[in-house]
């Protein structure tokens, strides 16, 4: 019950201060397991504070956002599946 | 045919069609209002990063950990450090006095202008992009293309956008960014970043390279790090000259920003 709370502030607090790959895992098993639409204001968030305003990285616009409508969306089927069980 | 009944619980995909257009409604009001929810989320986001910093700040100093063997320990090589350092810091006056006299000589301009002293926000390690934040911005004097510098003048990049109280610092090394750079006193070589404090240049075997030797900017009299390690495959026309930063990046708390 109180785990997608849990993971959600890790991932939040691990924007802030830890590694680019924590905030990754926690996106991915948010994603994997529930529709945690939590996941997209931490991509956003990942790209207001460390993507300068009208740059790219490696030729993408906004790639943490991005990244998270990819979990998000991509992992739908796999998540209707573990939801039907 | 799949017997199993859907379970609905947890609810449809609609909050998820709302948060995606409230997500995407928030970047496009961003683009067009000129960054003013970046700058809200940057000042509140430092605001955290300040108290977090405040707080280890506090810890560090209290002490609460240690005992007292590991002071007395750590004193000692404190004291080894401060002796050492202070006969460099002589050896530096000296030479700084001389480059001062040479420079009034020849009537050559110093490099840059200090604009502020900043604390540093975000470790750099946080940012997936090569990129941290500083705690001065425009109010400061701060501007776009100003040189972020750390003790020692070694510029570790310079800052891609600024608000009334942040700055946003691209890092020369980040992962996929190039700069030319001069080594071995005159030639001018491409240096690849690979992620923060490391670098990667092919440089001709002609050019007579040593590890500890200064990686300077041109046009700039800063230095971007030192020769770490230089590979030499047999038969290769090139060598490898890895560039490092003498500084572990990741505990830096004030950098100076200089405009050129």
């Amino acid at each position: 019950m109180y785990v997608r709370p849990l993971i959600t502030g890790i991932a939040f607090a691990s924007a802030l201060f830890a590694p680019p790959w924590m905030p990754m895992i926690c996106a991915g098993a948010l994603a994997l397991r529930w529709r945690a639409w939590e996941v997209l204001p931490l991509g956003m968030l990942i790209d207001m504070l460390y993507l300068p305003a009208g740059q790219f990285f490696l030729g993408i616009p906004f790639p943490a956002t991005l990244a998270a409508l990819v979990l998000l969306w991509g992992f739908e089927p796999l998540r209707r599946q573990l939801m039907a069980t | 045919m799949n017997l199993y009944r859907r379970n609905n619980r947890h609810g449809g995909v609609r909050p998820l069609m709302v948060a995606t257009l409230l997500v995407a409604l928030v970047l496009a009001l961003d683009l067009l209002a000129g960054g003013i929810v970046r700058d809200q989320a940057r000042s509140a986001a430092a605001l955290v990063w300040s108290g977090m910093g405040n707080a280890h700040e506090g810890l560090r100093q209290w002490n609460f950990f240690a005992d007292r063997r590991e002071l007395l320990e750590e004193n000692r090589a404190l004291t080894s450090e401060v002796a050492s350092l202070s006969a460099l810091r002589l050896e530096n006056d000296i030479v700084r006095a001389e480059n001062t006299a040479l420079r009034d000589l020849l009537a050559v301009p110093e490099h840059g202008r200090a604009v502020a002293t900043a604390r540093v926000l975000s470790r750099p390690h946080a940012s997936p992009y090569g990129t941290f934040v500083i705690g001065a911005g425009s109010d400061d004097g701060v501007s776009v293309g100003d040189h972020v510098l750390a003790p020692g003048s070694i510029s570790l990049g310079r800052v891609a956008e600024v608000s009334a109280g942040t700055a946003v610092v691209e890092m020369f090394l980040r992962n996929g960014n190039e700069v030319e750079v001069i080594i071995a006193e005159d030639a001018l070589v491409s240096v690849a970043g690979q992620g923060g404090s490391t670098g990667l240049s092919e440089v001709p075997r002609s050019i007579t390279v040593a590890e500890g030797d200064p990686v300077l900017l041109p046009n700039s009299g800063f230095a971007i790090g030192t020769i770490g390690r230089i590979q030499t495959p047999p038969a290769a026309a090139f060598q490898q000259v890895f560039i490092t930063v003498p500084l572990n990046i990741q505990t830096l708390r004030f950098v100076r920003v200089m405009s050129l």
